[in-house]
């Protein structure tokens, strides 16, 4: 015997949001949003710490006038303003699609928005691919720093 | 009597719509597919720490009582705070696999329980952490005006 709708029955996703799980959606948003906002908020002081320490370095330079130290922290200080700012960099975008994620998971759910619904999820997978790079990245320059002071250590050792 | 003139699917949506409204497309499935998969990376990262906390531990409890003490200790705090998201992380990535191998709406609802659970974590941890901020701030505060600065 045949059922009329049996082709919806096997076209049809049977994966369908619940009650429970919009209730679910909309509490992670308002998480999510809470910790973006944090993040923002982090990444602003983040900011203005590396230019007020980039500052005195360059006074401590200035006033040092030939000492070799202060030289070397001068020349060090730029670099280390772009290392502070590459990482900023990074971090916001990671905020950045936290924000953008629970915003539209929010909207999704309270609006019933698919195109907000695709949106979220897409944010989603981003935030987790960002943090999954930058964890290998992290991981990969732990590894090497430890090498490379490993080889220094056993260079200096035998001579 | 029934209306007999009404098509037999009149209550249900021409796209197949569920009665939330939200429909879970394909490119929403793909990227549930990449997510769960980068969630499963991070909870196997989570769980090789928390492994090499637990060898530590015991490097540490060699060194006497206060090596014992210092170890449980360390152990309990920084395992409890790693241990919690790991699993959670772990159970959404296992959940969303399950329901999307499956089918299985149940199995979806007990992997966004868990996201769920993993950002309400994640957000009173931060608000602990702002409030060790706020109270140095206020003890830094005190200390100086108490040194007249």
């Amino acid at each position: 015997m045949e059922y009329l709708d049996q082709d919806f029955q096997a076209s049809a996703s049977q994966l369908h949001p619940t009650r429970q799980i919009r209730e679910d959606w909309r509490i992670t948003a308002r998480w999510g949003n809470f910790l973006a906002i944090v993040g923002f908020v982090f990444i602003g002081i983040g900011l203005l710490a590396a230019f007020s320490l980039s500052t005195v370095i360059n006074m401590l330079a200035a006033m040092g006038g030939s000492s070799p130290e202060l030289e070397l922290l001068g020349s060090m200080g730029g670099w280390l303003a772009v290392l502070v700012l590459v990482v900023l960099a990074v971090q916001f975008m990671i905020v950045l699609f936290q924000f953008r994620f629970a915003k539209n998971l929010k909207t999704a759910v309270l609006q019933t928005d698919q195109p907000a619904f695709e949106e979220a999820w897409l944010q989603f997978r981003n935030l987790l691919r960002w943090y999954g790079i930058l964890i290998i990245a992290g991981v990969v320059f732990g590894l090497l720093a430890n090498v490379a002071m490993y080889a220094f250590l056993t260079n200096s050792l035998s001579q | 009597m029934d209306n007999q003139n009404q098509a037999l699917d009149a209550d249900l949506n021409p796209a197949g719509e569920t009665p939330s409204g939200l429909i879970i497309t394909e490119n929403i499935r793909q990227y549930w597919t990449e997510s769960r998969k980068w969630a499963m990376f991070f909870a196997v990262l989570g769980f090789i720490y928390i492994g090499f906390l637990v060898l530590s531990v015991f490097g540490i409890s060699t060194m006497g009582n206060a090596g014992i003490f210092a170890g449980v200790f360390s152990l309990l705090i920084v395992g409890g705070i790693v241990f919690v998201p790991t699993w959670l992380i772990f159970q959404f990535s296992q959940n969303l696999k399950q329901s999307l191998a499956s089918e299985s709406t149940p199995a979806l609802g007990l992997s966004f329980r868990n996201l769920r659970r993993l950002y309400q974590f994640a957000g009173i941890f931060m608000i602990i952490i702002l409030a060790i901020y706020g109270i140095m701030f206020l003890f830094m505060l005190t200390f100086l005006s108490s040194r007249g600065m």
